[in-house]
């Protein structure tokens, strides 16, 4: 298992590696140049020079890779040429709210994507599970900006039932412990704070999570599907079994193996919906900063935010796949 | 219990904690308005501020912000544009016009402690003057280098019209120009020029760094003097600020202020009508009926800026003036103010707002008249042509509050008399790259905003030099805009700008069309709100209940 891990860490390097080169060189095909953007109009080309040469910019593509990817071995990603904050340091401040919007988001995908497509399993080929294809069919291919707009739109422009964005009323003086807002007012006590934070959540977590949703239960079905055909559960079912009892034991256990796989690969996509969902709901994390950062051609945030985040996804993936095999005892990992 | 039925339960628990929370949020609402009312008002503004060191800045919200953090010497009246004393109680003007003897309120400290003096003053004044290269780009002090005509040194140094600051005692500062300004105490409201505590400055600022914005200075420790202190920036969401309440002035009668960056005017409607923020600035038109009708209160700006078609002469048929005359002939102004501006716009003929310095009655008209446009672009052979017509994608803004419909309108009526338009929405972010550091457009539709009541900051900041936004050189014109500049006395001053004025819509760089007001929606409770003309709002009158 360890070495498993450690295997799996290493075949990351040259993954990392390979992105990092991609990213520098897709990051300076953007048109613009951001000392200009930086000085202005009427820059005088002195300047303009000038400041190139402070960032870095005037010395050869491949000198300018190298003088990147130096600092980064030890942890230092630059600093933002827009806000001149370190990158970690913005990434790891912005972190916690993208990762609490992503909790919710699967919560909800896992928690009403399972049960939907075991009914639909159960009830396949009648009312219930045409519904539930269909649906689910909707789910999967509407653009989560969509969703997200229309959402808002529906519940906070036109209802006024939710907030239309942000992470918090900015009327609430909040303590921060954690930067996990909900669990901050949690902590302190702050119950109205706890609730406000907790509100904010609800439309971008459910913008985020369908499409999420609308996967694990389509997985389910069909896995479910294809378990109640085995002959292991006929067997239980004929040796006098409840329904109940098949379905916990035998049915959703194996089931649920192809689903967990399923959710390991929702978090690449929860990720990149995040940076949607975020710009939509003026939620501050980290896919609203990589946004910014995009339109202002923000090189080091760019380069250090999608590296964090591959590196974000791949632990992730690691991490289910070491699941995988608690789960499932036949699965070595090797 | 099944783990099946478990998951249902769980699933319908949620669904029911959802629609309970939709209900409890809409009382919580009005229950948060009455516990809190009178602590923080909550803004939701178009943008976010660019620094916190207004030197370094140009756009409005920047300026909204300081105008609540900083003061200057002198200071915009409230609701109007005319220059009062602030910092400053008093002043003289040398004989020459070359010499301001400035008497200083006293007992006035900066938010850090630091005495307000005459110390302070020179300290602000040699900095600006003596900002290092980078801090003297477009993108900074632009202000500073445009209307003190350049600092100590650069390429401008020859024409810098700054001298010396002497104090003259601890509350008497005098400050010597090398030639006259007349605009020096409209200009000294901006909050480009407003006095910061030289303490902060020393231990947060490095005028020097590659971008003078991302300093610790510039993102988190502005100090001044005004009504309010700066609490924390939490860029592109939330600026907070608190009441000073050593503040030598009315005191700031809420605890808190919030401006809440939401870009969209829909999105900040929308807030608003949630109970999310008191106040939404740059309402859009059509939001206006809506807010009225459900008891909300609007108030508006009065118009004081200018939305025009700008062309580039480098392009096309548009070098030709019978061309640019025919486009100006076809405008129907009164049409396209109806259909996209709000109550309140009024129609605008030359490049400065009605009620600006240099304002003239009698500009060249040009009158809406089809048939001459045909008649004039038959004329130059320009018939059938194509032209580009340049804006900025997104949202609207407080001078062109709805692009897109305006765009059309004018779209329509220029194609009416026998040319083709070809609408191309730039981003914000690449627009200015495009206009103006590039000859890739031909006719841009655009707009200003005024900050200060000078003819300057309209017509020498966009004629005065070559620029590639028009594409035209006219040395005689620059040299006589920037002699505008230095003629003693604010009387002189008009006249000599309401010619300028004149000349400029005979030479039609483009045309301007509407000066509009704009609103700002508020929650029916709150008080003491006066809109400013220019944009700069100051909200220690505001108070909530």
């Amino acid at each position: 298992m360890l070495g498993f891990v450690v295997r799996r860490l290493l075949q990351l390097v040259p993954v990392l590696f390979g992105l990092s080169v991609l990213l520098f060189i897709w990051v300076r095909a953007l048109p613009g140049d951001p000392a200009r953007a930086l000085l202005g109009r009427h820059a005088t080309p002195e300047a303009v020079a000038d400041v190139r040469a402070r960032l870095g910019l005037d010395k050869s593509l491949p000198e300018q890779y190298v003088a990147h990817l130096k600092p980064l071995f030890s942890g230092d990603f630059g600093r933002s040429i827009s806000d001149g904050r370190p990158v970690l340091e913005s990434f790891f401040d912005k972190l916690p709210a993208t990762l609490q919007l992503g909790a919710a988001a699967l919560l909800i995908a896992v928690v009403v994507g399972i049960p939907l497509g075991y009914l639909a399993a159960r009830h396949q080929g009648r009312w219930p599970d045409t519904l539930l294809v269909s649906g689910s069919l909707l789910g999967v291919v509407t653009p989560v900006f969509f969703v997200a707009i229309l959402l808002r739109l529906v519940f906070a422009d036109w209802l006024h039932w939710l907030p239309t964005g942000g992470q918090q009323d900015p009327r609430i003086d909040a303590t921060h412990v954690t930067d996990f807002y909900v669990l901050d007012g949690i902590l302190t006590r702050e119950w109205d704070a706890a609730w406000d934070a907790f509100v904010h959540l609800i439309l971008p977590a459910i913008a985020l999570g369908t499409m999420a949703m609308a996967y694990i239960a389509r997985i389910t079905r069909a896995s479910v599907i294809e378990v109640l055909g085995e002959d292991y559960v006929r067997t239980a079912r004929s040796k006098g079994l409840s329904v109940m009892t098949v379905s916990r034991r035998h049915v959703l256990r194996n089931a649920l193996l192809a689903v967990v796989t399923t959710v390991g690969l929702m978090a690449g996509m929860l990720l990149s919906g995040a940076v949607l969902t975020e710009t939509v709901f003026n939620f501050t994390g980290i896919g609203h900063y990589l946004f910014e950062a995009i339109s202002t051609r923000d090189y080091p945030v760019i380069e250090g935010f999608v590296l964090l985040i591959a590196v974000f996804y791949s632990l992730i993936n690691l991490a289910v796949d070491v699941a995988y095999g608690v789960i499932d005892p036949r699965v070595r990992l090797s | 219990m099944s783990r099946a039925r478990g998951f249902v339960t769980t699933a319908t628990a949620i669904a029911l904690a959802l629609s309970v929370t939709s209900c409890a949020e809409s009382k919580r609402d009005s229950g948060s308005k009455q516990g809190r009312g009178g602590g923080t008002f909550a803004y939701a503004t178009s943008d976010d501020p660019a620094s916190l060191d207004p030197v370094f800045t140009q756009d409005m919200q920047s300026g909204l912000v300081a105008a609540q953090v900083f003061e200057g010497l002198t200071g915009v009246a409230s609701g109007d544009v005319r220059a009062e004393p602030r910092l400053a109680t008093g002043w003289t003007v040398g004989k020459d016009g070359l010499a301001y003897r400035f008497t200083l309120r006293e007992g006035v400290t900066f938010h850090d402690g630091a005495p307000f003096d005459a110390e302070a003053v020179c300290f602000n004044f040699d900095r600006w003057y003596n900002l290092p290269r980078t801090a003297q780009s477009a993108n900074f002090a632009y202000y500073y280098g445009y209307f003190f005509h350049g600092f100590a040194t650069g390429p401008t140094a020859d024409s810098a019209l700054y001298k010396s600051c002497t104090a003259a005692g601890a509350h008497e500062a005098v400050i010597e120009l090398k030639k006259p300004f007349a605009g020096l105490i409209d200009a000294l409201t901006m909050p480009q020029f407003a006095m910061q505590s030289p303490k902060a400055l020393k231990k947060y600022q490095d005028d020097g760094a590659s971008n003078p914005n991302t300093t610790a200075y510039s993102t988190a420790h502005p100090v001044g003097t005004g009504p309010f202190t700066l609490e924390s920036w939490d860029r592109g969401k939330e600026v907070v600020m608190e009441r000073n309440d050593d503040y030598w002035g009315a005191k700031a009668k809420v605890d808190r202020l919030v401006f809440v960056s939401k870009p969209d005017s829909k999105e900040r409607v929308a807030a608003l009508r949630n109970g999310e923020v008191n106040g939404a600035d740059s309402v859009s038109p059509t939001d206006v009926g809506t807010l009225d009708r459900e008891g909300f209160r609007v108030e508006t700006r009065r118009p004081f800026t200018l939305a025009f078609l700008g062309f580039n002469q480098k392009r096309k048929p548009l070098d030709d003036p019978r061309v640019r005359q025919a486009i100006a002939h076809a405008i129907d102004r009164k049409a396209v103010i109806g259909a996209s501006f709000p109550k309140g716009t009024v129609e605008a003929d030359q490049w400065l707002p009605k009620g600006m310095q240099g304002w003239a009655e009698d500009v060249p008209e040009y009158a809406n008249d089809p048939e001459k446009s045909r008649r004039l672009l038959r004329e130059a052979g320009a018939v059938g042509t194509s032209l580009e017509l340049n804006y900025q994608s997104g949202g609207g803004s407080a001078c062109l509050p709805a692009p897109a419909d305006t765009l059309n309108i004018l779209r329509k009526q220029i194609e009416a008399v026998g040319l083709k338009i070809k609408p191309v929405a730039i981003p914000s972010s690449e627009f200015s790259d495009r206009i103006y550091g590039t000859s890739d457009h031909d006719i841009e539709m655009s707009c200003w905003i005024g900050q200060v009541n000078l003819a300057d900051s309209f017509i020498g900041l966009a004629f005065g030099f070559p620029s590639l936004e028009w594409g035209f050189d006219d040395p005689e014109l620059y040299k006589d805009l920037a002699h505008a500049q230095t003629v003693p006395g604010r009387k002189e001053q008009n006249e000599v700008y309401a010619a300028l004025s004149k000349r400029i819509m005979q030479i039609l760089p483009g045309v301007p069309f509407a000066s509009s007001p704009s609103s700002i929606g508020l929650d029916p409770e709150v008080s003491g709100f006066v809109a400013s003309p220019i944009s700069q709002e100051m909200f220690h009158t505001v108070s909530l209940g």
